[in-house]
């Protein structure tokens, strides 16, 4: 688990830019994680998750590293430097905070951190830690792949009894891009607050729930340029509507998990909800069922998303011919934030040894909206900690 | 049969000769703790203790530490390596520092106050406080 010093150059010289002048190095923890994966979709028309007909060995193949470094008694600098594949590999730091441990129950971390929305949103890229090859997609994408944010966060950690209780609270913010569904747009998050309360029984029931409000913005040229083009026609309201001017946006989630006997069960069920904006209102779940035999870990999933759109930007516009070019373009944003979609996905996993991973997937999608593609993705790939 | 009790009496023989102990240094302010305390310890769920923080100690890959997992932590291999990733790597706790044997157990314990490792039934002697005898 732990890397000696002098094993690689790249690794010292990133500590010492995070380490204080006096720090003890042999204290400084290094330790990785990373995953090769390569998927196909068989045909060019049924595209998924970024692939294609063309096995792509890029979209989701990355790799990891984390530097812990000993600042005092109790503190504790953390960061993650994380390459994409889809990002030809450039590292970034994704996480960045320090954290003080007060005592054996109470921490407070500062900086860049994982938002948890999801049961499994810390160890998202961690591969190896995941029973499957991506944690299910009907779930996961509803935050449109946004997971960190610059926050202060208070956790606490409690056994009563055989219950484990780990409440967090979670103050922050973010800006920065997102990719959702192929928009390349900007996010900025103002005054994101929420909770997440773990708790977990022995060691083979765990319970979650989080909820997190914030401000929400959104904005990419082609969203930006429609809005303009109906506040110059004096559809104020309407581009108001349409618009997430720092609306109020909601995240609620649940989760549940078993490990028991050999067996793994894991649900989710998680909405979000934008007030006045072209945003959908997004309810999605997923159940997933799998056995242990020794080193193999088969599990079956099913999965749901829906949304649907409130947003009544279009009902502003009065139904004449010359507003017929914009109104067609606000019901075509509407129109691509309605969701009802299905997903069967089979994983295998083999432990190879005790940090690397042999995983492969397939995963089917159907949806009931027209415009939506059904599609067939296998992947495979493996996934190593150190 | 016989080889059902042939083998059954060779494990009963392996878990005596790899019993062991839970240890820290002769200056260390831990005393002696019970099996829950030393699995919270071991897994990463007591950071802290007598106010200072702890510096794990595992073993490298041997039958003593096998035996010190099976025994103490319920879990072992890929299993405890995926429990540990995703406590590391979501920044919950330090990954416990990994040395070889005992004599590196017993090296690094007697240098810090702050660290508790385990050793194998053979590797007790003097140099250590005993705190959990498993």
């Amino acid at each position: 688990m732990r890397v000696p010093f002098s094993r690689s150059l790249i690794c010292a010289s990133l500590m010492l830019t995070l380490a204080p002048a006096h720090a003890d190095l042999s204290n400084i923890r290094i330790n990785g994680f990373g995953q090769v994966v390569g998927g196909t979709t068989f045909s060019n028309d049924h595209p998924s998750q970024g692939y294609g007909a063309d096995p792509k060995f890029d979209q989701e193949s990355l790799y990891a590293l984390q530097i812990s470094a000993p600042l005092a008694s109790k503190l504790t600098a953390t960061a993650q430097l994380v390459g994409k594949g889809t990002e030809d590999f450039k590292p970034k730091f994704e996480w960045a905070y320090v954290n003080y441990q007060f005592n054996n129950d109470w921490s407070i971390k500062a900086g860049r951190q994982r938002v948890p929305f999801f049961s499994y949103s810390d160890t998202l890229e961690v591969g190896v830690s995941l029973p499957w090859l991506r944690t299910p997609t009907s779930v996961y994408d509803v935050t449109g792949g946004f997971g960190n944010a610059d926050a202060v966060s208070l956790s606490y950690s409690h056994a009563f009894g055989n219950w484990q209780i780990d409440p967090e609270l979670l103050f922050g913010q973010y800006s920065g891009g997102i990719k959702a569904e192929g928009i390349d747009g900007s996010l900025e998050l103002k005054n994101l607050a929420g909770l997440a309360l773990h708790a977990g029984y022995s060691d083979w029931l765990s319970l979650r729930a989080a909820y997190f409000v914030t401000r929400f913005g959104f904005h990419s040229p082609d969203f930006d340029g429609l809005v303009g083009a109906l506040d110059q026609s004096g559809f104020q309201g309407a581009g108001d509507e349409l618009a997430t001017n720092g609306d109020t946006t909601t995240f609620l989630g649940f989760g549940a998990e078993i490990n028991y006997a050999h067996w793994q069960v894991i649900s989710e069920y998680v909405e979000f909800r934008a007030n006045h904006s072209f945003i959908g209102d997004d309810h999605a779940y997923y159940l997933a069922i799998g056995r242990h035999f020794g080193r193999f870990l088969p599990m079956f999933t099913f999965g749901r998303a829906n949304a649907s759109s409130r947003c009544t930007a279009l009902s502003q516009i009065p139904d004449v011919p010359q507003t017929q070019p914009l109104r067609e373009a606000v019901s075509t944003v509407i129109a691509a934030q309605v969701i009802h979609d299905s997903y069967y996905q089979f994983d295998l996993r083999y432990d190879l040894s005790n940090n690397v991973a042999l995983k492969f997937n397939y995963t089917g999608t159907a949806s009931s909206v027209a415009s939506r593609p059904s599609s067939n993705l296998l992947s495979a790939g493996v996934a190593y900690s150190f | 049969m016989k080889q059902i009790l042939i083998a059954a009496a060779l494990s009963l023989m392996a878990t005596q000769s790899f019993a062991g102990a839970i240890v820290v240094g002769k200056d260390s302010p831990i005393a002696a703790i019970d099996a829950e305390e030393a699995k919270k310890i071991f897994l990463g769920h007591e950071p802290q203790m007598g106010g200072q923080t702890l510096a794990v100690l595992y073993q490298k890959d041997s039958a003593t530490r096998t035996d010190f997992e099976t025994k103490v932590l319920g879990k072992t291999g890929a299993d405890l390596s995926g429990y540990w990733a995703k406590l590391v790597f979501t920044g919950k706790a330090q990954a416990p520092e990994e040395v070889s044997g005992d004599a590196g157990v017993k090296a690094k314990v007697a240098g810090s106050p702050s660290a508790i490792g385990y050793v194998s039934d053979a590797g007790i002697d003097a140099s250590v406080k005993l705190v959990l005898k498993y």
